[in-house]
């Protein structure tokens, strides 16, 4: 049987502007997608993901800027020359035509010759798993079973780079989850270059080798999942991969040794380079708590508090404290026999320092 | 850095460009010419107002203004007193009648009101069917066809169903919680409705009495077969074939045909702009209906039943009177033949064939144009291209007698290459009248259907590899085919019907349509047979086509419901 075998080549966007009139869409954009990676572009409606991802296809206005594709410039490119794979966020499917007939149309625009057209067609429908669906019309189709078709459509051209604008979005839970692996794991067979578009941090974590962060058209962080969880550069990426306690304050110099100072008064010691610190940030999962106070040692602080709010979420209780006016969230892992503090309770609250990271702002 | 990307736009362009060259050609310059000769003094050449002033001292045409006006004036009244208790009864009781008076609202709409007209007056007329009768048994009659209550009669019956589909529909997208809110509040019975419902259902009844008011105030056919010669189109005709196209008073009759027609679309534009009223919600839609009572049910029938029976007469009328041999001082024909379909197949069947041939071509050029200017308007980015929309949509403004004037006029001194023969009695300018007449609405059929398609369709095509061109042959026109179809037919089925332009264009017999052979048929007593069964013919081609794109477009929106998460087109 005849096989995909796709080219993958990297992608470098250098400088990239688009707008929609006077809509300032995305404000120059740098970036560089290895070859055979998986990458997704993780932002809110609104961020100019989408934008982003059409603009590498080649819809919508004509960008700003740098698209190299395997070191090829493409921005001038109209879409049908550039040989890269989108899979639509709704599938787009022909409903003119039969599922066989979907796939094979890009190798049909390609001239290839009818035997091997339908050699690849089928290796193309046999990869995703719906070889036997081939005379069906897309209306007869499930969601997950037109995405799956979708999918073959894009790879049977052999594109030098997948593209996938919210692939998941239009499938119930369940579904996602196997979706998302299988994706993954036919990416991997084909090494295929993949940049994937969504809105879900969980998505986006699980799926992909790196990502981008986007918000108001700007690329705000780009890394392993691990490390954009950890190493938040500003509050946006803090906030998006995660919940997160905000703290604001300052800098304090107290008898040789330097504390943050929130506004509600905590101090927390400070070791790291204190350059222009406004704000300390540490994950609710990072903080103990506790029926009596705790005192502070060398690597915890303490606080003490009052519960205002209590979630019970099964395998974690989400509480909100009170501490001098500020609220911490605090997730206290669950076991059978733990006691839920109500609301209304005084705690005592510790956090971890090495958890704790500075921001700018 | 923009300029590869805009050579894909080259080709669209040509064609814009192209069908704006055409639509200048044969819409804008003719009606200019028309305009511009109304202003012109006939003698000098210079601008002038004096044919106005002319034509309002000339107590012939003071005359025709004010018949004109009176006539499209009750024929709307009529229409609405027609329309106004079948809207009723469907919107506001369970009313099991409501399959009859959606048949009533299709059936006047197949037959083109001139055709019926000469078969009313042998059932309504002072020595027809029914005042025979009346005479007979109650010694008076009534003078339903005498003069200008001949035609206001025969277009208010043809006409009202514009009233009744606008003014149900308006009636049915009330939602049921607007009542519900305001009974809550304290408002019931006729308070209630003249302070909510009437308000609500307004904007659609003056859309439809709008359409219907210049449907009637251009019609040519209908009071020339009644022979009522004094009103404005038949004025406008008649100096023109008869004094000749340099007479400036047809074109001062055209600038008012104009002038009243861009009045009420913009009457029915203003009632509709900004009043969506479409106020259905989930689950509950249309007012709050009840059943009716016995003796309510009684009177509800025969009401419905009597008007269904007067519009039916112009079809009845014309069935018999193409089967029957002698029908005059009598309440039915004397005796039933087929002679008249058999002179119609064997003498007239050229006036057939044109009208396949003209229909059909101008049916083809309107799809083809409709899915250009689609196309160019809604996917891509040229600038100007919502004129081309405006442009073709205008013919709407331009009634028939007033374009083909403008043909006369323009193109009577333009002689065609090869046939050496003006382009004005060449018979294809028939075919591009009705072509221009007709492209309105096979434009509109065509934009739905463009719309329905989403853009990531096309988009999902261009990725894998195929040319904007490309992805318009395989991807666009078969999905918009549905639509297409249903543009060509209704398209095609009101083109062999049209009389108003063909009438000033034919010139020679040979050259007539379906149209104008029932005209001229129908001129004589002894030609009414063969022009009735002519009528029947139009008859059945105009509701079969109204059949055809019924059921297609039926199907392809069933087709399309059946597709649902393909086409939710979540445009970024």
């Amino acid at each position: 049987m005849t096989k995909i075998e796709t080219q993958a080549a990297g992608v470098s966007i250098q400088g990239l502007t688009l707008s929609f009139g006077n809509t300032h869409v995305l404000k120059g954009i740098d970036l560089e997608i290895k070859q055979g990676e998986f990458f997704a572009f993780l932002g809110p409606s609104g961020s100019g993901k989408s934008t982003l991802l059409r603009a590498i296809a080649g819809f919508g206005p004509t960008p700003g800027g740098k698209i190299l594709i395997g070191g090829d410039e493409v921005a001038h490119l109209p879409p049908w020359k550039r040989n890269v794979g989108m899979v639509f966020q709704s599938y787009a499917l022909w409903p003119h035509m039969t599922v066989r007939q979907n796939v094979s149309f890009g190798l049909e625009e390609r001239k290839i010759a009818t035997p091997e057209i339908n050699n690849r067609v089928d290796a193309a429908l046999d990869m995703v798993g719906l070889l036997d669906l081939a005379d069906r019309r897309p209306s007869q189709l499930s969601g997950g079973q037109q995405q799956r078709i979708a999918l073959a459509r894009t790879i049977v051209i052999e594109p030098r780079v997948l593209l996938l604008d919210e692939p998941l979005s239009n499938l119930d839970a369940n579904l996602r989850v196997q979706m998302r692996r299988d994706i993954r794991e036919l990416q991997q067979k084909l090494k295929l270059t993949t940049i994937f578009v969504t809105h879900d941090q969980e998505e986006a974590n699980t799926i992909s080798d790196r990502m981008a962060v986007l918000d108001q058209g700007v690329i705000q962080q780009i890394g392993t999942p691990v490390e954009l969880y950890d190493k938040p550069h500003n509050l946006f990426v803090a906030n998006f991969l995660g919940t997160v306690n905000v703290l604001a304050g300052e800098l304090h110099e107290t008898g040789g040794e330097t504390v943050f100072r929130t506004k509600g008064g905590t101090t927390i010691p400070f070791d790291k380079a204190g350059k222009d610190v406004r704000s300390i940030i540490f994950r609710p999962q990072n903080v103990r708590i506790s029926d009596d106070p705790i005192a502070s040692n060398g690597n915890n602080t303490a606080m003490s508090g009052r519960v205002i709010h209590m979630e019970f979420l099964g395998s974690i209780v989400r509480y909100a404290i009170d501490v001098s006016g500020e609220t911490i969230l605090v997730d206290d892992p669950h076991h059978k026999g733990n006691k839920v503090h109500q609301v209304g309770a005084s705690v005592g609250l510790l956090v971890a320092n090495d958890q704790v990271m500075a921001l700018g702002i | 850095m923009a300029q590869p990307i805009s050579s894909v736009q080259r080709g669209p362009a040509t064609i814009g460009i192209i069908i704006a060259l055409f639509l200048i050609l044969f819409l804008a310059l003719p009606v200019l010419k028309v305009i511009f000769v109304a202003f012109q003094d006939p003698a000098t050449g210079e601008f002038t107002f004096i044919n106005f002033v002319d034509f309002f001292n000339t107590s012939l045409f003071q005359e025709s203004f004010f018949n004109s006006f009176y006539v499209a004036i009750m024929s709307v009244l009529v229409a609405t007193l027609i329309s106004v208790p079948l809207a009723y009864f469907t919107t506001r009781f369970n009313f099991s009648g409501a399959l009859i008076i959606q048949t009533l609202g299709i059936i006047p709409l197949i037959m083109p009101p001139f055709v019926g007209a000469v078969a009313m007056q042998l059932l309504f007329g002072s020595n027809g069917s029914v005042n025979l009768l009346l005479d007979e048994w109650f010694g008076f009659t009534i003078p339903f066809m005498e003069g200008l209550n001949g035609v206001i009669f025969v277009e208010s019956i043809h006409y009202f169903p514009f009233i009744l589909i606008n003014l149900s529909a308006a009636l049915v997208n009330i939602d049921r919680s607007m009542e519900e809110a305001a009974q809550n509040l304290g408002s019931s019975g006729l308070r209630l409705f003249r302070r909510i419902v009437f308000p609500l259902a307004m904007p659609g009844y003056v859309a439809g009495a709008a359409l219907v008011f210049i449907k009637v105030f251009d019609d040519l056919g209908t009071p020339l077969l009644l022979n009522v010669n004094n009103m404005l189109a038949p004025q406008a005709f008649l100096r023109i074939t008869s004094i000749g196209i340099s007479d400036p008073m047809g074109y001062v009759i055209s600038v008012i045909l104009v002038g009243f027609s861009l009045l009420s679309l913009y009457v029915s534009l203003l009632a509709l702009k900004g009043k969506d009223y479409a106020t259905t919600q989930k689950g509950g839609g249309g007012l709050m209906k009840r059943d009716l009572r016995f003796w309510e049910k009684i009177g509800c029938y025969s009401l419905v039943i009597f008007i269904l029976m007067l519009v039916l007469s112009p079809h009845i009328g014309l069935f018999l009177l193409s089967f029957g041999t002698i029908w005059s001082y009598a309440v039915l024909p004397d005796a039933y033949t087929f002679d008249h379909y058999i002179t119609v197949f064997s003498s007239a069947s050229q006036y057939i064939t044109n009208t396949l041939l003209y229909a059909g071509l101008a049916a083809t050029f309107d799809v083809i144009l409709g899915t250009a200017i689609a196309y160019v308007v809604l996917r891509t980015g040229i600038r100007g291209r919502k004129w081309l929309d405006y442009g073709a949509t205008a013919a709407l403004a331009v009634p028939g007698v007033v374009l083909g004037i403008g043909y006369l006029r323009l193109f009577h001194s333009v002689d065609v290459p090869l046939i050496d023969k003006p382009l004005a009695s060449w018979w294809v300018i028939i075919v591009i009248a009705l072509t221009i007449r007709r492209l309105p609405y096979a434009l509109r059929s065509c934009m739905a259907a463009l719309q329905q398609v989403s853009i990531m369709l096309e988009e999902a095509a261009e990725n894998v590899g195929a040319t904007k061109s490309r992805t318009v042959w395989r991807i666009v026109v078969p999905l918009m085919s549905g639509g297409i179809l249903a543009g060509f037919v209704t398209s095609f089925a009101t083109a062999s019907v049209e009389l108003s332009a063909t009438i000033m264009l034919v010139a020679t017999e040979s050259d007539a349509p379906l149209a104008f052979g029932i005209y001229e048929y129908m001129q004589s007593a002894s030609g009414r047979g063969p022009g009735a069964a002519l009528g029947i013919i139009a008859v059945l081609f105009v509701g079969f086509g109204t059949y055809m794109s019924h059921r297609i477009i039926e199907r392809s929106k069933r087709a399309r419901e059946a597709s649902v998460p393909v086409t939710e087109g979540a445009t970024p």
